[in-house]
């Protein structure tokens, strides 16, 4: 299935913890985090796995936050920015969507299959090695982040790029984390 | 020279370090989209701390959880603690984690790999 066919099956049939389209800031970030909390707290299930998608969410939607930091669309593209977080019969879901520069994708791309051929053991040791040396600019994830989402997911990352036009991309990426305990859906 | 106390907002950690018993914590979360712009003046203090510390420096974390960029400063601050240890300091450093929670766990491993001090694990009941 598409990862745009995804998106509109959790919409209709999933228990969605959390929809948000607009615009992604700083403060959007404070404000999804203290909601998602309150509705994954509310769900029957161990700390840790909460914390996991908790965690997947931050890294996620901190991702968006530092990319239009760096480099500027339009204003319109910037509001199509999304955040999901489903919980489904064996996983919660965590997907999220954000336009990028048309030539930005080549690369992200290579970055995302990079990271998903790793082995759990692999993705440990590149952790630690970025984590002592970093190479990228302090200030920033140091491309750490999608190393630590694909540790925390132990599965692989789906995405998808749908082509806008010849400068736009819409970027998806969408991060599963086993469930531990039962979830009823309402 | 004076303690470094701020207070725990929505995306940062508490900070209480107490330059006169040796004692430092951070606790809460830590998310800060601009990690650097928090950590470097914790840095800074403790490495002015550095300079005449007390008898035993005893750091503890009690984190819930932090995101990737905070990660490095929190290797950041061990280093530092690292330093002083390999210059002959006494040096205790407690990493808290909820029983429930491997990936707190996990990452207090991962650290004490990194740096050469010993680092004590401690679980918090849940």
């Amino acid at each position: 299935m598409s990862i745009v066919d995804r998106y509109h099956q959790i919409i209709q049939k999933e228990k969605v913890l959390l929809a948000y389209k607009g615009c992604i800031d700083g403060d959007t970030v404070t404000y999804l985090v203290k909601l998602a909390e309150k509705n994954v707290a509310s769900i029957n299930e161990k700390l840790a796995i909460r914390k996991k998608v908790i965690s997947i969410l931050v890294e996620a939607i901190q991702n968006i936050v530092n990319y239009f930091a760096e480099e500027s669309l339009d204003k319109s593209f910037e509001n199509e920015s999304f955040v999901i977080v489903a919980a489904q019969q064996n996983q919660y879901e965590v997907l999220v969507g954000n336009y990028i520069s048309g030539h930005r994708m080549r690369a992200l791309k290579k970055r995302i299959d990079n990271v998903n051929m790793m082995s759990a053991e692999d993705l440990q040791k590149v952790y630690l090695d970025i984590l002592e040396n970093p190479k990228v600019s302090i200030t920033r994830g140091a491309g750490l982040g999608l190393i630590d989402m694909a540790r925390r997911t132990q599965s692989k990352i789906n995405y998808s790029f749908v082509e806008y036009d010849q400068d736009h991309v819409l970027f998806m990426m969408s991060m599963t984390v086993a469930r531990v305990k039962d979830v009823v859906l309402s | 020279m004076e303690s470094l106390i701020i207070e725990n907002t929505n995306k940062t950690p508490r900070v209480f370090f107490n330059a006169l018993s040796g004692k430092m914590e951070l606790a809460g979360r830590s998310i800060p989209e601009n990690s650097f712009q928090f950590y470097e003046p914790l840095l800074q203090w403790l490495d002015e701390y550095a300079k005449n510390p007390q008898e035993l420096t005893h750091f503890t974390f009690k984190l819930d959880y932090f995101n990737t960029s905070s990660s490095m400063y929190i290797l950041g601050i061990l280093k530092k603690l690292e330093k002083m240890h390999a210059e002959g300091k006494k040096i205790r450093v407690s990493w808290y984690y909820d029983s429930e929670d491997e990936d707190m766990l996990q990452t207090g491993e991962d650290l004490r790999q990194i740096v050469k001090i010993p680092i004590e694990m401690t679980e918090l009941e849940s």
